[in-house]
């Protein structure tokens, strides 16, 4: 097939490839904020509810939000707030006890085959019969799903997770980090649109984590939605553009993680600026919260503190330091932090 | 389906790799061929140890009784003669009219009522008894036994348990003995240091004895004794040849007599002195048995012929004095439970297939859904594009196919092995039966064990609730039958009971399979049974407990196999 697009300077192309095989190309029009503006939502929860009859436990209350085309979403919350249920429920792990959820287009309840083809899942523990190898689960899992040149994609999902070298092992003898490889390569097996990753670090050496976190980007980059889940903060704000954060089995926020920074600025302490430097008198702490725009200041040990509303408010805090004979050694300016965001969102709780 | 299919390989191939399953056939492979071993190596046994039972049937006392001579030899042809008894016995002779009685009339018997009420003959209360001598005692047991002509009138035949029968389409009393059938009855004497000796009297239909069929079979011998010996002493009518034999009190026919060898042949004969009725003579592959008569002129003693003979001997003469009996080979009858001796042990192969073949499913499928949950494993299924069901029947199919192929070559090297040892190979129709009921205990066992392993959290529990289903079904079931027929207030042995039991078949597919095996065994004696209860019912049955039994897992697979 040759694809012809009407190039333009601006327009950025990005080809996603192993050694052997091109996962995907991306071609990204200069049009804007494409990730946000122009992407419809391929996942989509309508009131979705679980409730365990058994224990008498709502773990997931009536959410609603909406992942769009080529988003990293993450799905952000503390142990026990939904995030495992909620994904079981979106993967058709787990049956719904009121609402539903479309994704990949596709209503969960009722067209759940349509949608699995769609998907693929990545589990925080993934389980694997172990007297088989590697390569055994990858034939058998895509089997089930209609592909031209099964062995083909078996031989690209390998290498994408790297686990070549012990693919024709049992998979008795696997560490964690194998396992979880393995179930990337399994979630790769049959080319989904959208991947759904829970908590797909955890657990791992911080080479693993490093490998997990680039291959989320390169498949977020080759054209992927993918839905992550994870309580790590940090490595939300690294991989994700939009978040989600849930506690308790609610839906607290959603929005673009600059939106949730900016959001927080204004409304709280604003901008951090740090200052490092010597002959910081009271004189000159005055002088710095008379500028306007500096909600605060105080005096440290290293220099000076100051929250700004506005991070060129900084220049004129630097301009007046200088006027005043300070030697500044460094500035430095803090953006509020999703863990903040969080914390503040969930009541610290 | 085609999906099944996936979930079924994958699952064939997970048991077939798996450590658990090696040592599991291993186990299973042991334990069948071991006792399908043992329990040819019996029957083997049984046959080299009892290879000829001639009789000579004859009045030794010259009191009006016939008394019997029996030769019994046991080895086979060729080897040295290594056991042999000579065996005299008086035939007890006991009236029917007097001890049964006319019909309904009670006596130490029992009562035997004859009717016509549902095509059935009943022989009510029927009981053992002790009937105290001056030494010893003698105990007696009633059999019930049919001798017919037409034996596919016969629907239901047991000995000493029921002492009932049904006759097939409904033929009457009447027309069952129009055709010259009768009824034998069995007076089983159990003397001391011996056993399952039998006298069989016939029966008229009103109850009464009929006077032209007699028959006397012994198919065990034991060494005089001394209690009837006195017997005879003081009726006055022991054979002085005889009393003078007994007069030695240690006077013990095996230990006197004696095996020699002169001139290539093989003689046995009891002390010269007390020669008095019998040589036996092999060689050259003749089997020459020579009894001299007592001094009864008008005996008419005749020979009879009970088992085969050892492969080899070509002729067999039985003469006495007063007449001589030839036969040849070809007119030699051939052992008539050679066939059944084979079949029997299949037969009693059933027992061991449903105590062993579920354990099997049990131990490699009571995991094969908790196990799954508990791994996780189960979740990669959840999320691929297959039904749930679809997901079960796979695994059925999966871990049925793992299992039935060690199965059917466990079976066909048991069968093989009987065929080897015991030189025939078992009837066709019993093998396939044996075949289709261990694959279908199979298909039900592991049936079951899945559906605990859906419902229950813990593959802990699901082994117990197999182990329990397995203790109940193939251990404790004739205790829960008999109690379920306490519950009603049906007496044993009565029809109800039999009716009870005949529908307690039906709902245990162990059951279904020794029935039915049973039916294929003794089906060739015209002699199936189970009251009210047809084979299409049987087979139904099974079908029932296999096909049915699998939707239903389907079903409860689907609902349940997330659980909230």
């Amino acid at each position: 097939m040759i694809l012809i697009l009407p190039f333009q300077e601006e327009d950025e192309i990005i080809i996603l490839a192993t050694k052997k095989y091109i996962i995907g190309i991306s071609y990204t029009p200069d049009r804007g904020n494409s990730m946000t503006d122009s992407s419809e939502p391929v996942i989509e929860t309508v009131d979705l509810t679980k409730i365990f009859k058994q224990d008498d436990v709502t773990a997931v209350d009536r959410i609603n939000f909406e992942v769009e085309k080529k988003d990293v979403f993450g799905f952000l919350g503390p142990n026990g707030a939904g995030k495992t249920t909620t994904i079981k429920m979106l993967c058709g792990a787990l049956d719904p006890t009121s609402g539903t959820a479309f994704v990949g287009g596709h209503d969960i309840i009722k067209a759940p085959l349509e949608m699995k083809k769609k998907i693929g899942v990545m589990p925080e523990e993934p389980g694997f019969y172990e007297d088989l190898t590697g390569r055994h689960h990858l034939k058998f899992y895509s089997e089930f799903h209609e592909l031209e040149d099964p062995e083909k994609n078996i031989e690209r999902s390998m290498e994408l997770s790297d686990i070549e070298g012990y693919v024709d092992r049992k998979v008795k003898g696997y560490s964690h980090g194998m396992r979880k490889r393995l179930a990337l390569a399994q979630a790769l097996v049959h080319d989904p649109e959208i991947l759904i990753l829970d908590e797909p670090t955890g657990g791992l050496d911080p080479q693993g984590t490093h490998f997990f976190r680039n291959i989320v980007r390169n498949l977020n980059e080759a054209g992927k939605t993918i839905f992550l889940s994870s309580h790590i903060l940090s490595e939300v704000q690294e991989l994700c553009n939009r978040v989600g954060i849930i506690h308790q089995g609610e839906i607290l926020e959603v929005d673009l993680i600059e939106n949730l920074s900016k959001s927080m600025a204004s409304e709280q302490k604003g901008y951090e600026v740090r200052v490092r430097g010597k002959g910081i008198d009271k004189e000159i702490l005055d002088k710095i919260a008379d500028i306007s725009g500096v909600l605060s200041i105080e005096k440290t040990g290293y220099g000076l503190s100051a929250f700004v509303e506005d991070e060129d408010i900084s220049i004129k805090v630097n301009k007046e330091l200088i006027e005043n004979d300070v030697q500044v050694t460094s500035i430095n300016i803090e953006e509020p932090k999703l863990e903040e965001v969080f914390l503040k969102i969930t009541g610290g709780k | 389906m085609e999906k099944s299919w996936i979930v079924g390989k994958k699952e064939f191939l997970a048991n077939l790799l798996s450590i658990r399953f090696l040592i599991v056939v291993l186990i299973f492979s042991i334990l069948f061929i071991g006792a399908t071993y043992g329990q040819t190596l019996s029957t083997r046994r049984q046959r080299e140890t009892t290879h000829i039972l001639l009789g000579h049937h004859v009045d030794l006392e010259g009191d009006g009784d016939y008394d019997d001579i029996v030769v019994y030899y046991s080895d086979e042809w060729g080897n040295p003669i290594e056991g042999r008894a000579i065996y005299l016995h008086d035939m007890l002779n006991i009236s029917l009219e007097e001890e049964i009685g006319r019909e309904g009339a009670p006596s130490d018997f029992g009562t035997v009522r004859i009717t016509d009420e549902n095509g059935m003959a009943v022989f009510e209360n029927i009981k053992d008894f002790v009937h105290e001598v001056d030494e010893g005692y003698h105990n007696y047991t009633l059999d019930i036994v049919f001798s017919v002509e037409d034996q596919d009138k016969i629907d239901r035949v047991d000995d000493r348990a029921s002492m009932q029968t049904n006759f097939r389409d409904n033929k009457s009393v009447d027309d069952f003995f129009s055709t010259g059938s009768f009824f034998n009855v069995a007076f089983r004497e159990l003397t001391e240091g011996a056993s399952n000796d039998a006298l069989y009297h016939s029966v008229e239909p009103d109850g009464s004895p009929s006077s032209d069929a007699e028959l006397f079979v012994s198919e065990y011998l034991f060494s005089l004794d001394l209690t009837r010996y006195n017997e005879y002493i003081e009726n006055g009518t022991v054979d002085p040849v005889l009393k003078e034999a007994f007069e030695d009190e240690d006077y013990h026919i095996e230990d006197d007599a004696e095996l020699s060898e002169e001139d290539g042949e093989w003689v046995i004969s009891v002390d010269e002195e007390d020669v008095y009725f019998m040589e036996v003579k092999i060689a050259h592959g003749e089997l020459e048995i020579y009894g001299e008569e007592t001094k009864v002129a008008e005996a008419d003693g005749y020979g009879y012929l009970e088992y085969g003979f050892p492969k080899g001997i070509h002729r067999v003469r039985l003469q006495n004095e007063y007449d001589s009996w030839t036969y040849t080979t070809h007119e030699i009858p051939e052992d008539p439970d050679r066939a059944i001796e084979i079949d029997s042990t299949l037969n009693n192969m059933t027992f061991i297939m449903i105590l062993v073949l579920p354990l099997i499913a049990i131990a490699l499928s009571f995991d094969s859904v908790s196990g799954e949950r508990e791994t996780n494993s189960l979740f990669f299924l959840l999320v691929k594009p297959i039904e749930r069901w679809k997901i079960g029947l796979g695994k059925l199919i999966g871990s049925f196919s793992v299992i039935a192929i060690p199965v059917i070559l466990i079976n066909s090297i048991s069968i093989s092995l009987m065929w080897y040892m015991l030189g025939d190979p078992p009837s066709l129709d019993l093998v396939l039966t044996f075949f289709l009921g261990s694959l279908a205990i199979l298909v039900f066992f592991l049936t079951l064990q899945t559906i605990l392993s859906t419902l229950t959290d813990s593959s802990v529990t699901s082994l117990l609730g197999g182990l329990g289903f397995w203790f109940i079904l193939s251990l404790f079931y004739p205790a829960i039958e008999d109690g379920i027929a306490i519950l009603f207030g049906f007496e044993y042995g009565s029809y109800n009971y039999e009716v009870l039991m005949s529908y307690m078949v039906l709902a245990n597919p162990n059951m279904i399979f020794l029935e039915t095996m049973e039916i294929v065994y003794r089906g060739r004696f015209g002699l199936d049974f189970l009251p009210g209860i047809t084979d299409l019912t049987l087979i139904i049955a099974m079908l029932i407990w296999t096909v049915g039994f699998v939707v239903l897992f389907l079903f409860v697979f689907q609902k349940r196999l997330v659980r909230d």
